[in-house]
């Protein structure tokens, strides 16, 4: 596990789409809980939804993975790959959901693409 | 019930949420930090396990990970209460504070570098633009 070696940035890319699955299932748990004030019965309702414990599971598992990578990359250069995720949300909805996307978020994919391009060499 | 507008409670949960994936970002770095330089070479995932018991790296991944709870239960919370629009694209000020507290930390003390901070504004205003989403959009 090398600063420069291809397992380092397999675990990146592993550790980004679980922190990024996990994201979906929270927004998921979220929105399937319904409306409603934050009461008891609204946090007991959220622990009853499936999709909470899959987002801890892929965070959890995530987050296991992050830590080998941040032991060989600066947090300041690995963590705004994180923002990859945004990036294959954009793409999955449009290829594997044949959602529209708007130029506006063609153009924030563009741009992340090339932060992260100039962020890699540092 | 919709709290779709502004709400001071949003910014309140939205802030919280964003200041603790910060910190948590640089706590787990600083285990890192910790665990470099007790154990120089680390060559598989089971000598990361080991080497996190019993140390003080421990403590700041436990720290670290915390951080993360509270960000999560707080982000769930915005998710639900807060007009997505505005919430989604806050989320890339926490590459900037990391990147800030990674350089300015001592423990952490991270090069500068001109080119990485220009690629994390380029993502920030990335971000910016992805996050689009109706007002209506819960």
């Amino acid at each position: 596990l090398g600063e420069d070696s291809v397992l380092t940035y397999a675990f990146l890319l592993l550790a980004i789409l679980m922190l990024t699955a996990g994201q979906v299932f929270q927004k998921l748990a979220v929105i399937r809980t319904g409306g409603g004030d934050w009461d008891s019965r609204r946090y007991l309702r959220i622990l009853q939804r499936p999709e909470l414990y899959l987002a801890l599971g892929c965070l959890g598992i995530g987050t296991a993975i992050w830590l080998p990578v941040l032991y060989q990359l600066d947090v300041s250069k690995a963590f705004p790959f994180i923002s990859l995720g945004q990036v294959l949300i954009v793409i999955t909805a449009r290829v594997f959901f044949g959602e529209t996307v708007t130029l506006r978020r063609w153009i924030g994919v563009l741009l992340i693409a090339i932060g992260i391009g100039m962020i890699a060499p540092t | 019930m919709t709290r779709s507008d502004f709400s001071w409670t949003g910014v309140g949960h939205l802030s919280v949420s964003i200041l603790a994936s910060a910190f948590a970002q640089l706590f787990m770095k600083a285990g890192m930090v910790a665990l470099r330089a007790e154990h120089q070479t680390l060559e598989s995932f089971p000598d990361l396990v080991a080497a996190l018991q019993f140390t003080e790296a421990n403590a700041w991944v436990l720290g670290g990970l915390a951080c993360y709870g509270i960000s999560i239960v707080a982000w769930l919370r915005v998710l639900s209460a807060y007009a997505l629009s505005y919430a989604y694209p806050m989320l890339g000020i926490s590459y900037v504070l990391v990147y800030v507290g990674a350089v300015l930390w001592p423990r952490l003390a991270e090069p500068v570098s001109i080119l990485r901070a220009a690629g994390i504004l380029l993502v920030v205003a990335g971000i910016m633009l992805v996050s689009e989403s109706r007002s209506d959009e819960r």
